[in-house]
């Protein structure tokens, strides 16, 4: 113990906080880079026995339905009806159900094709579902062919749901919605005709368009950051490994060829954070979580006989390995980071990434704790900027949530909300000077805990948006009492760059082309490419509950104000700390 | 006389035991949907109520058991599959849902019921070699429908019931089956091939003791009963020909001698194009059965296997009529903790129905009463409240009892009525979870008992068949029983192993051992004060107050007793009191 009653390590924390803190966050960033090697990963292994990928002697022999039924999708006027009589035709219970969004952010319906064939060697207590977009023919043919097929053995154990869903995400939406007899603010659907128990997983396929005949393209993030279990993505990459498949797995479009060569190892993992951050609906697989559910998309190449029979006989050992669980699916991971397709990082590694991260937030929190707060002082500005935060998110949800709110082609609401969430809040209310530095203690406090809160259920995004955050939060609420003048105003200016979309267009611009990905052409940003993003949160977030949005409003909004108040010159926030 | 009296005596059974008689027959029918299916019945019946000591057809290990346990009815049956009535029709009777079914009707003293039933589950497990044994006592309960024996005067039965949804069906089963049939190997029985029988759609097996009484003389009835649902042909000609070979993959081989009758009957379908030549062509309900007795099948000609054609190939697409009365149940909600149980009934019927609708629900499944919504939609989808009477609630006692919910509702004329109540999961103790605890269990499926039955078209009880040759109108004695099917629910689970787990764990029991026990054992206490604070009277009893609330959880907990069960004594004995 030392004078003030302190260990003489958080001493030395307190008296070198700024060493500390860089030596964390460096520290942080070459732990990342040292466990999201390949070489230095755990090797994915199947934890639930019962699975025996690919085990099973696939049998299916249906090109000529597939054939067939591509063949009448390209000719028949009346495709649903066509699809529903191809179904029934083989033996499948056949079904429809339509849907409307009720909503402002979008006028959309659809009607969805679905059919079920029951197991009958157990108590047809549980399912499994197979799912295709009605829009892509080849992948709709192959799910009627697969139907048919199964329909005709005697494996069965569990009931298979086949749904061929049209208007994408939104019908998946709507069945999922139907099948647990749960209603949906913004979709109004038919109830199912047939009953459907619990669903042990979803399996959804795609064509995978104009790549190698012999890849399967992998997809799994799900909606808020949720991961299928990695029991279920191991089998699937099992399977397709296989000596019979040899289809390699491809990961977030990147192809297995490039790997080492053009592209760095460290490409993959973020790619894999960066989808979990921010692509809240991947595809058709994306919402099985919100259920409970472990879902994943295949994107097959179907361009040849033998690939078509190649891809079915995958999905068929698939589907015959989810046919022998035992359980549902519990023993693997949920909470993991796939550095290969034969390599993870789970939950133990990774975590410390973001500790830290966000150890710089905690020790200037406690340094300014200890030495620069003498009564603890909430300002009022927190509580203000938290509220319009929580009114932007409630009133903005209520508008764009009615279905007569929005005229087609008008974005002046959209605007409103823009320049609504670029308002800086702080410049109108002014913070006692004797409450600056609780201020900035709240500050980085609140920051060091919805980071961590967040890391809780999607790491991608709590780990993408503390590394820029953390250096900014702590340059900006550093005491500037006897900066120059000029200084102080730079670094108001400065603050406002860090509104959360300017932190979204500089993303944009500058880092997805390192990710390979597509980004924005600083030459050429318009107001559509700040807008743009903006409605896609608000429609993902009222449509399928995405959370970015009450996140961005209620968490990110609010701690760029606070930022930016603890930017102003000091003489227009009192007198100094 | 001396002579007499030892043949009497010597000869006694045997002449006795000519009085019990053993009667088999399939019936084999199309249903609506084009599936198609096989009833296997076995009739003995005793010579009296007394049974024993000699047996010669009925069978000993179920005369003992009725007779050691004082069973007046007995029934059983397991199933593998659902009958999905809103495809196939109401199922063939006696039926029973997925998993195993027992239930017992004994007289005599109630104080021993109980233990009675316990020791008939534990017999028939061994019997069955069947996992009967966690039905009781937390899968029992008292059913409340009615008596299916006759009895010459009025006689108090106590009931007792439990389901198993969870139980399979397997070979092991249906050898301790076959062994209660007087011909193990010849006659219809040959024709139980287990490959097909467990290859089907559906198929249960089960039998069924009552007392049945004419002309002042009672015996027992047994009833065995197999039941198997062929598929439609689905690949290559979609041909719904078949023959016995096709169904069972063998022929019938040899008579049973000891049967007085072995027949197999044929439900004659309009499109029926050809067949073996029957013995006979009988008329039941206005419906035609070709009868083949075994003895003729067997023949030369036939050689223990007879066909049938018809006309059309197997259509798909035909539109069939909605069944006339359907029920199904889901589950509904996402989470592991609460949820919806709903059970939809469809009446398609031009006129309205009433039936009793019973749901028996784990003690784990906490359901909520209150939310309990009875709602119908008529024709033109219009909500209407069906007139629901006669309730009975049983609630649960945790570990001890189920929940058991009946009532009647009056199901308006083509209308589709929705059962429906919230619900929450128990959370259960380390050992109450079964070894694959992250499966579920498993909800018994819901039933309603038809108050006038639905016409199916087939002889639904043996005795329909017994007069062969005479045209008549049969009503069988059962009620007709629809059941849904049965419903998994996953449970919530602890899981020590998983990282966020092992955080709130560490984490409380640091926060424990720094928030308590740290201080505790690092400080040390001086006394501010030479003399020390006096005891105040009602700090004494503030302790004492605690210290029994203390003693009472530990004893709660030691004996197992539930809050509820603690509120349940409470109001007890509050209202003895006033």
């Amino acid at each position: 113990m030392t004078g003030s009653g302190r260990l003489p390590i958080l001493e030395k924390i307190l008296n070198k906080a700024p060493h500390i803190a860089l030596i964390a966050y460096v520290g942080a960033i070459y732990w990342a880079f040292t466990i999201f090697r390949p070489e230095m990963c755990e090797h994915t292994r199947i934890s639930e026995h019962a699975l025996m990928g690919g085990v099973v002697n696939e049998k299916f022999d249906q090109e000529g339905v597939y054939a067939e039924v591509l063949h009448g999708l390209q000719n028949k006027k009346d495709k649903r009806e066509f699809l529903l009589d191809r179904l029934t035709n083989y033996g499948v219970y056949a079904y429809e159900q339509r849907w409307k969004t009720t909503v402002g952010v979008l006028n959309a319906s659809g009607v969805n094709v679905w059919g079920t064939t029951r197991g009958f060697r157990g108590p047809s207590a549980e399912s499994i579902l197979l799912i295709v977009n009605q829009n892509d023919a080849q992948a709709t043919a192959l799910l009627v062919a697969l139907a048919g097929y199964f329909r005709s053995q005697l494996h069965w154990s569990r009931d298979i749901f086949f749904l061929l869903s049209d208007g994408g995400v939104l019908g998946v939406e709507a069945f999922l919605n139907a099948f647990h007899l749960t209603s949906s603010k913004s979709l109004a659907f038919d109830a199912l005709q047939e009953r459907g128990d619990y669903l042990l997983a979803t399996l959804s396929f795609k064509t995978n368009v104009g790549q190698k005949s012999n890849e399967m393209e992998l997809y799994l993030n799900q909606l808020n950051g949720a991961l299928p279990n990695l029991d279920y993505v191991n089998t699937i990459v099992r399977i397709s490994g296989l000596g019979r498949f040899r289809m390699p797995t491809v990961l977030y479009d990147l192809r297995d060829s490039n790997k080492g060569q053009d592209i760095p190892w460290w490409i993959i993992p973020a790619r894999a954070l960066f989808t979990q951050a921010f692509v809240s609906v991947e595809d058709l697989h994306s919402l099985s979580a919100k259920y409970g559910t472990s879902g994943v998309m295949l994107g097959l190449p179907l361009k040849t006989q033998s690939s078509v029979r190649k891809s079915a006989k995958l999905i068929e050992a698939t589907v015959r390995s989810l046919n022998n669980m035992l359980e549902r699916f519990h023993q693997s991971f949920f909470i993991y980071v796939l550095a290969d397709e034969d390599n993870f990082v789970s939950i133990a590694f990774f975590m410390p990434i973001l500790g830290g991260v966000i150890a710089p937030l905690l020790i200037f929190a406690y340094r300014e704790w200890v030495y620069s707060i003498e009564a603890l002082e909430i300002p009022s500005i927190i509580w203000v900027v938290h509220s319009i935060g929580i009114l932007t998110w409630t009133a903005s949800s209520h508008f764009f949530g009615d279905e007569q709110a929005l005229v087609p082609g008008d974005e002046t609401p959209w605007i409103i909300l823009l320049g609504t969430l670029l308002i800086p809040l702080a410049l109108f209310w002014k913070v006692p000077p004797t409450a600056i530095s609780s201020l900035r203690f709240v500050l980085l406090l609140e920051a060091a805990l919805a980071f961590g809160l967040v890391s809780l259920v999607n790491f991608g995004l709590a780990l993408l948006t503390a590394l820029p955050s953390v250096p900014l939060l702590i340059l900006f609420t550093r005491p500037q009492n006897d900066r120059p003048r000029y200084r102080q105003g730079f670094r108001l200016m400065f603050s406002f760059l860090t509104h959360p979309l300017a932190l979204y267009i500089f993303w944009n611009v500058y880092v997805s082309p390192m990710l390979m990905m597509e980004g924005l052409d600083a030459a050429n940003l318009q107001l559509f490419d700040v807008v743009y993003p903006i409605k896609k949160i608000v429609s993902s977030n009222l449509l399928v509950g995405c959370n970015l949005f009450p996140l961005l409003t209620v968490v990110a909004i609010p701690i760029w104000n606070l930022l930016v108040s603890l930017s102003l010159p000091v003489d227009s926030i009192g007198s100094g700390s | 006389m001396f002579w007499k009296i030892l043949l009497l005596t010597l000869f006694g059974g045997i002449l006795a035991s000519n009085e019990e008689s053993y009667v088999e027959e399939l019936l084999i029918s199309r249903l609506p949907s084009d599936h198609h299916l096989a009833q296997f019945r076995f009739i003995i019946t005793s010579r009296s109520l007394e049974l024993g000591p000699n047996y010669e057809l009925f069978p000993r290990v179920l005369g003992q058991l009725l007779q050691a346990h004082g069973i007046q009815e007995l029934e059983y049956i397991a199933t593998q599959g659902v009958w999905h009535s809103d495809h196939y029709g109401p199922p063939p009777q006696p039926a029973s849902s997925t998993g195993a079914f027992l239930s017992a009707k004994f007289d005599g003293p109630s104080n021993t019921v109980d233990d009675r039933w316990l020791s008939v589950v534990n017999s028939l497990n061994g019997a069955f070699c069947a996992s009967l044994l966690s039905m009781v006592p937390a899968e029992t309960y008292k059913q409340k429908n009615e008596r299916k024996g006759d009895y010459p005067k009025a006689k108090k039965l106590f009931s007792r019931a439990g389901t198993l949804p969870r139980e399979a069906l397997c070979t092991e089963n249906l050898t301790p089956w076959r062994k209660l049939l007087p011909c193990k190997q010849n006659g219809l029985i040959s024709l139980l091939n287990p490959h097909k029988l467990y290859g089907s759609l559906f198929h249960s097996m089960g039998f069924h003791i009552h007392p049945e009484c004419k002309d002042n003389s009672c015996w027992y009835r047994l009833e065995l009963s197999a039941i198997v649902l062929f598929d439609v042909p689905i690949s290559e000609n979609r041909r719904l020909d078949w023959s016995l070979k096709s169904f069972f993959d063998r022929p019938i081989s040899g008579v049973c001698n000891a049967a007085t009758r072995s027949t197999v009957l044929v439900h004659q379908h309009e499109e029926q194009a050809d067949s073996d030549k029957p013995a006979d062509v009988i008329t039941i309900n206005g419906q035609q059965f070709a009868v083949y007795p075994t003895e003729q099948i067997l023949g030369e000609k036939t050689e223990g296997n007879i066909f049938v054609r018809y006309t059309k190939s197997v259509d798909l697409h035909k539109k069939n009529p909605p069944r006339a009365l359907s029920i199904s149940s889901t589950l509904g909600g996402k989470d592991t903790f609460s949820g919806l149980l709903l059970t939809t009934i469809k009446n398609n019927e031009n006129e309205k129905h009433t039936v009793v609708y019973e749901q028996v629900l784990p003690w784990w499944v906490r359901f909520h009463y209150h939310t309990k919504q009875v709602l119908c939609h008529d024709s033109k989808q219009e909500i209407v409240k069906p007139y629901v009477a006669n309730r009975v609630f049983s609630g649960a006692i945790d570990r001890k009892r189920p929940a058991y919910i009946q009532m009647e509702i009056e199901l308006p004329a083509n209308s589709k009525c929705i059962v429906s109540y919230n619900f929450e999961r128990a959370f259960l103790r380390m050992a109450e979870y079964p070894p694959d605890a992250n499966h579920g269990l498993y909800i018994p499926a819901a039933t309603i008992t038809l108050m006038k039955r639905i016409s199916t078209g087939l002889p639904e009880d043996s005795r329909c068949t017994e007069r062969l040759g005479n045209s008549s109108e049969c009503e069988p004695r059962a009620k007709q029983m629809v059941f849904s099917n049965v419903l998994l629910v996953p449970m919530p689970v602890p899981d020590f192993s998983m990282p966020f787990n092992v955080i709130c764990l560490v984490g409380t029991a640091v926060s424990l051992c720094f928030g308590a026990v740290h201080p505790f054992s690092t400080r040390i206490l001086v006394p501010i004060n030479e003399k020390l604070p006096g005891q105040s009277i009602w700090r004494t009893i503030f302790r004492g107050i605690l210290l029994v609330l203390m003693a009472g959880a530990c004893y709660m907990e030691y004996n197992n007793i539930s809050l509820n069960a603690l509120r349940r004594e409470i109001e007890k004995l509050l209202s003895f009191q006033f």
